[in-house]
């Protein structure tokens, strides 16, 4: 299991923070996703065999927010 | 290269950017004014068919994106805030009411552009700090300085910093002297003056003088970094109550397209139901206690405060009884000369000869006095010196013996005590201090009294916690109880429990806890780590540079400083009350909404325009955090 912090730019309001998070919990091979709406950042545990980050920035992406920092 | 904005080509990518940092604002005044044209419009009966195509437009404009996030959303099976703005600007125009459609998304959109921006304020609080932190290092190897990045800097480098830079490691001062501010730190704006021998923080500043520095821990490893990494840790970190209102919301918002639809079937009015869906957002709710935390937790990392996340913030809110060690966090520590009493002689002799005698000793209560006595004069010539275990110490003086100790030592030398002596002796005993007798041959020429004594910030501590909210205010003491008390009297301290040992302290603390108060543990985080673990909040003092200080507690004081400990508890307890205002404000605005649609006063725009203004106030109401300062 990985960890990954992505800063976002967008989050505009708390639901769709969450709404997000949600989002990747769908996905295969994504443990959890933590949003924080008031730090405007995400920590995604996930397994690396199944997903990789390219994959998770993409489903970032199509959600309408941008990654400004990643740890 | 210079960029070219005179080339074509450059303006549209200028365009570009500005798009891209500006849209949220760009798409809002863009429907803004596509409103307030069709409504002139409107207003004229000038055309209907055109003012209502400018308003079909505006929907457009503002809902795009919105529906597009919904969408994005429903892919995933997600149903959103978007999704039930969406339906409701759809369902309002539907039914014809294209001026409500209109101002719904505009609001919405006005709304989260105003909410991003003051968001991005508050979480600047943190940004402000991670700037401080240094870039460069000038590193001295074979004589030559080398500029290098400061993560680069191996453990052992010689780093050189001069007057007004910024220091970029955390080390010792191995040449130079300078006063630093620590203020990234510790939070305290006044210079401290370093010389050889003392350590260094990366991110604090060398204010005048020059340092040469050894490095011990450089880049991720450094104070000032873990301290950032904390702080980010603990904004992320949900309190309790934050967690359920999440779970909640969860389930709200499908539960809210059903009820609006069965309101649909019930009363046969669109209208009612299309304006529950947008002002059963949950927005304000969702935001009230997170906004709250990260403006506390954001203040007081600025103070030098580490909180270690939402839930020990709202713990620390609600602290009864703050337990302190006595040792090094009420006292100094060190023993200092409280008083000198002189029987016969000058006082200026007396000490002389006592510091002389004592400068020889090593005993820990002959320090203070060898100390004090330095600043009377040079001290004279001694022969002979020896030391009575327990008892005190003897030697010769300018042909005499003197002797300085205890009543035991006089008694064996057959000095004899008189009641003047005694009662002296035993009326500052009773302070807590300790007399030490001083003989010149066989005749008293006074006592010398030591003690601990209360650090300076330590005096007004307990009225400042009362001030704050605490209740009750302990002190714990391996010490004996005379000085234990004649302490606690001094500082006015509520309850004291004296020699104690470890283990002692964890039982105090655990009484308390079933007592039902709330517990703080306050100490240095090492000795006293298993009763700040027992407590509910374990506070230590002045952590900068020690990690496993920094690991333990739930709050930590950079600062060896007391007011630090008023001011971090008065933020929490105004933290825990901001987040009571917003919830309540949250809930009653949403109350207030849904009474105002039953009773149909409250409609499609004017519910989100309510709506928007209440997540708006929750968001200034926790800056208005950001600002607190202890008044003093």
């Amino acid at each position: 299991m990985k960890e990954i912090t992505y800063r976002l730019e967008g989050l505009g309001c708390p639901d769709c923070a969450q709404k997000m998070g949600l989002i990747l919990e769908r996905q295969k091979g994504i443990q959890k996703a933590n949003v924080n709406y008031a730090t405007g950042k995400v920590k995604i545990q996930y397994h690396a065999d199944q997903i990789t980050l390219e994959e998770i920035e993409k489903i970032i992406a199509k959600t309408g927010y941008r990654v400004i920092e990643k740890r | 290269m210079e960029p070219d904005v005179r080339r074509p080509g450059n303006h549209l990518t200028m365009l570009k950017n500005l798009w891209i940092s500006q849209q949220k604002l760009i798409i809002t005044t863009i429907s803004g004014l596509l409103i307030v044209i069709g409504w002139l419009i409107g207003r004229l009966e000038f055309s209907p068919l055109l003012a209502n195509s400018l308003m079909i437009l505006a929907t457009v404009v503002a809902g795009y994106r919105i529906a597009i996030s919904a969408l994005h959303a429903l892919r995933f099976r997600v149903l959103g805030i978007n999704a039930l703005v969406t339906l409701a600007a759809l369902g309002a125009i539907v039914i014809g009411e294209y001026w409500e459609a209109a101002v719904v998304t505009f609001l919405f959109s006005l709304g989260s552009y105003l909410e991003a921006r003051t968001m991005d304020k508050t979480r600047d609080a943190l940004r402000k700090l991670m700037e401080l932190a240094p870039q460069v290092a000038r590193v001295l190897k074979n004589g030559e300085e080398i500029e290098m990045p400061a993560e680069d800097v191996q453990q052992g480098d010689l780093v050189v910093v001069r007057s007004g830079e910024k220091i970029p490691v955390d080390g010792k001062i191995i040449t130079g002297r300078a006063s630093v501010n620590q203020a990234a730190i510790t939070g305290e704006s006044l210079p401290m003056e370093k010389t050889v021998g003392d350590s260094v923080f990366s991110g604090t500043i060398n204010e005048a003088g020059y340092l040469e520095i050894e490095t011990e821990k450089s880049g991720e490893d450094t104070t000032f970094a873990r301290i950032i990494e904390l702080v980010e840790e603990a904004q992320g970190e949900k309190a309790r109550s934050q967690q359920i209102l999440e779970n909640f919301a969860r389930y709200y918002t499908p539960g809210i397209i059903l009820v609006a639809v069965l309101v649909y079937l019930i009363t046969k009015n669109p209208i009612t139901a299309l304006t529950l869906l947008v002002i059963a957002c949950p927005g304000a709710l969702v935001i009230a206690t997170p906004v709250s935390i990260v403006a506390g937790i954001g203040n007081a990392a600025r103070q030098g405060v580490l909180i270690k996340g939402g839930e020990h913030l709202e713990k620390a809110g609600k602290i009864d009884v703050v337990v302190l060690d006595k040792t090094g966090t009420l006292t100094v520590g060190q023993p200092k000369v409280t008083s000198v009493w002189v029987r016969s002689g000058s006082e200026t002799d007396m000490l002389l000869k006592a510091a002389a005698v004592e400068k020889m000793s090593e005993h820990p209560l002959a320090k203070p006095v060898v100390e004090y006595a330095s600043l009377k004069g040079p001290l004279p010539e001694v022969t002979d010196f020896q030391v009575v275990p327990g008892h005190g110490v003897a030697a010769t003086v300018a042909g005499k013996t003197v002797l300085v100790g205890n009543r035991k030592l006089m008694l064996d030398q057959g000095v004899i005590i008189d009641d003047a002596v005694e009662q002296r002796m035993a009326a500052e005993e009773n302070l807590g201090r300790t007399g030490m007798m001083v003989v010149e041959g066989q005749v008293i020429l006074g006592v010398i009294f030591v003690a601990d004594v209360p650090r300076q910030d330590a005096l007004t501590l307990v009225s400042r916690l009362k001030r704050s909210g605490v209740q009750k205010v302990v002190m714990l003491t391996g010490d004996n109880k005379r000085t234990a008390k004649a302490i606690a009297q001094q500082l006015e301290i509520d309850e004291f429990h004296a020699e104690m040992l470890p283990e002692q302290k964890v039982d105090v603390i655990k009484t308390l806890k079933q007592r039902g108060k709330i517990v703080a543990m306050v100490g240095d985080g090492i000795n006293d780590a298993p009763a700040m673990a027992t407590a509910d909040v374990g506070i230590a003092m002045g952590a900068a540079g020690t990690d496993v200080a920094m690991e333990t507690a739930d709050l930590v004081l950079m600062a060896d400083r007391l007011e630090k400990l008023s001011y971090a508890i008065g933020l929490s307890r105004h933290t825990l009350s901001n987040i009571k205002q917003n919830v309540s404000f949250a809930v009653l605005v949403v109350l207030v909404l849904l009474m105002g649609v039953m009773g149909n006063v409250v409609v499609l725009a004017s519910g989100m325009l309510v709506h928007e203004a209440s997540v708006l106030l929750v968001i200034l109401n926790a800056m208005r955090l950001l600002k607190y300062r202890e008044t003093n």
